[in-house]
């Protein structure tokens, strides 16, 4: 734009949708870029709002004054140089429609999200063996704007306005704002609920704009950039396009990948699909034992005694925590479940575990935020040789299997166990989600555990250890 | 930026009375954000009115009265962004830069600079001439009014009414600039 006042013009008629749609793509695209030329917008579309609150009052004054004075203006001996108020009559009018509208559709919107006041740009909610080159960032602080570089493990960031993503290791990656992450290399996953529509995510070759979803994005050194669509839709655009002519960018849905690669000129191809434990770290299951994980279940190297009573943000998770590794067991151990099955009651459950092994240990935890049923599948390395679901059972082998990095509750607590009873009271339960019995299925060969749970916001928490051999032929 | 100290109401929980003043006096800018990002006042009207029973039912979650913009500006981007959801995106709106204005607006709010152009805007729209004015007036009052009914009723030719809008919407740019300026320390 050659002069201001072709700038100012331009401005105004994209303001007024009076551009044609190229125009439109193109001025986006300088406005993506250039700040001074959102101050002008922002500040040119500020005048626009007040031009048009001060005409209608104007107007209104003027409609008045007719009646009154047969006049069609304001009286043009205002103070030249005092501010212009408008009729305060003309606001408080206006108030008075705004409150009564505000009164009658009160109860017929959904609740506005809480707005967080958070510092920083996201919260490190979880991490696991997470060890980073330039930084130390503390679990559960606000991470700023800036480089990080994580060398291995995997962390998880919690962004203002409850955007998730996960980072596996190695990667290396921009914390850019509250609402925006850019991969350099390595691979992250992101879920996106509504209320952060409009993330991005960047890398070197493309640009993912998050239309309400779950999705991955794998980044190697070469420069090719994978998106693997989880849930929902993304739109994606080449990055290169960005200074050369806009693009309106590719839909990828749901079950779908695409790979971009550094040559503008090259269509993004189809790819397999991979599923979030397929980007998230194989590798690092495979270190804990885990051959594979599916469903909401999750890795995590923390159970803080806020995650027993306090109700968590997001979607619901079965958490894992790595307990004891290599236990001899001295004595007979009494646990609840010892052979493959399906079971729904737990509250009689006993079997007892011969002393001579040597075993590792886990704990699922699951603190519902909402009504509503979680479910897992855990294949392990090797076979489970025992689950403790009641409290009384994980009570008894806290001391045994506890790892420092867990709280566990020192008294007797009834829900700390899977659901020992057959029903749940109606005012308890999800009325579009109907309570039904936890479940545990143990597959035959014992490597392989799928879980059901549900436990009402209000009831605590469902735990469950399971002690799977050492090495083979344990 | 007001302190604690020079702020006229003391921080606290804001009252609905209190958010209808603050929406009203706020307006401006929020439906300057809200036109800058959908570009159509009849939709940017309906958004506003959204954010504000969002704003006046979430009253008790504004600390204090100086965080109103940015925090009302806020709610405004998640409507933008739903609104843009619930179209299907049949609206050409791009929700990274819906996020980016927003980033943009919040750092005029350090230096108030956008309630200081909309005083100007009003000081500026009083030296115009009162035909301008009148025109202008009749222009935004009513976005959809296409310019041919207005030059009937200004008994102009169509192209003379498109010329003197035009000339008078860059004459009120230019008063505004020239009074920042002016003002600028």
């Amino acid at each position: 734009m050659s002069s201001p006042h072709h700038e100012t013009e331009t401005l105004i008629a994209y303001l007024r949708g009076e551009l044609r749609i190229e125009e439109v793509r193109e001025l986006e695209v300088r406005l993506r870029e250039d700040e001074s030329l959102r101050r002008s917008l922002i500040e040119l579309s500020t005048e626009e709002a007040a031009l048009t609150e001060w005409a209608k009052t104007e107007r209104a004054s003027a409609s008045l004054d007719d009646k009154t004075f047969a006049s069609a203006a304001i009286p043009d001996t205002t103070t030249a140089n005092s501010r212009t108020t408008p009729p305060l009559a003309g606001w408080w009018a206006a108030a008075a429609i705004l409150l009564l509208s505000a009164i009658g559709f009160f109860f017929l919107n959904r609740p506005e999200t809480p707005i967080a006041e958070e510092p920083g740009v996201a919260n490190l909610v979880a991490s696991v063996d997470a060890d980073w080159k330039n930084a130390t960032p503390t679990l559960h602080k606000s991470l700023a704007t800036g480089t990080y570089e994580l060398e291995s493990g995997s962390i998880d960031l919690l962004f203002a306005d409850g955007a998730r993503v996960s980072v596996s290791g190695p990667a290396r990656f921009d914390l850019r704002s509250t609402r925006h992450i850019h991969l350099d290399s390595g691979n992250l996953v992101a879920q996106i609920p509504d209320e952060a529509l409009g993330f991005l995510v960047t890398s070197p070759q493309s640009e993912v704009v998050d239309l309400g979803t779950e999705f991955g994005l794998s980044v190697d050194d070469s420069g090719l950039t994978d998106v693997h669509v989880i849930d929902g839709l993304v739109e994606v655009r080449p990055a290169e396009r960005q200074d050369v002519a806009p693009s309106p960018g590719i839909m990828i849905g749901e079950g779908e990948a695409r790979r971009f690669s550094k040559d503008p000129g090259t269509n993004a191809i189809e790819i397999p699909v991979s599923s979030r434990a397929g980007l998230m770290g194989q590798q690092r299951s495979n270190e804990l034992g885990l051959d594979m994980l599916r469903g909401s279940v999750r890795v995590v190297d923390h159970i803080s005694r806020n995650d027993l009573f306090d109700v968590s943000e997001g979607p619901n998770w079965i958490d894992l925590a790595v307990e004891q590794r290599g236990v001899p067991i001295t004595k007979p151990l009494e646990v609840s479940i010892d052979a493959p099955g399906s079971y729904r009651n737990f509250a009689n459950l006993r079997a007892t575990l011969p002393p001579g092994r040597t075993i590792h240990s886990y704990l699922l935890h699951f603190r519902p935020n909402s009504f509503s049923h979680v479910s897992g599948v855990i294949r392990f390395d090797q076979p489970i040789v025992g689950i403790l679901c009641t409290g009384e059972h994980l009570r008894q082998t806290d001391g045994l299997f506890g790892v420092p990095t867990v709280y566990y509750p020192s008294k007797a607590n009834a829900f700390q166990g899977l659901e020992p009873h057959g029903s749940l009271p109606a005012g308890k339960q999800n009325p579009t989600e109907p309570w039904v019995p936890d479940l545990i299925v143990l597959s035959q060969d014992r490597t392989t555990i799928s879980i059901r749970t549900y436990a009402g916001i209000d009831r605590g928490y469902d735990q469950i250890r399971i002690l799977t051999a050492a090495e083979a032929g344990n | 930026m007001a302190t604690p100290e020079d702020s006229d109401p003391p921080p606290g929980p804001v009252d609905v009375p209190e958010m209808a003043r603050l929406l009203i006096e706020h307006r401006s800018l929020l439906m300057g954000y809200l036109v800058s990002c959908i570009r159509n006042y009849s939709d940017a009207e309906d958004l506003f009115q959204e954010v504000s029973l969002a704003a006046t039912r979430s009253a008790d979650q504004l600390r204090s009265v100086e965080g109103f913009v940015p925090w009302a500006r806020e709610i405004a981007r998640r409507r933008v962004l739903a609104h843009v959801r619930a179209s299907k995106r049949l609206t050409p709106v791009d929700p990274e830069l819906v996020t980016r204005l927003a980033d943009t607006a919040a750092e005029m709010d350090a230096t108030q600079v956008l309630p200081a152009r909309v005083e100007a805007l009003h000081t500026c729209l009083e030296a115009l001439p009162m035909e301008s004015r009148q025109l202008i007036a009749m222009r935004y009052e009513d976005h959809r009014e296409p310019v041919e009914a207005l030059a009937r009723q200004f008994g102009r030719s169509v192209q003379a009414t498109y010329a003197m809008l035009k000339r008078s919407r860059l004459l009120l740019r230019d008063c505004v600039n020239q009074k920042m300026e002016s003002a600028a320390p």
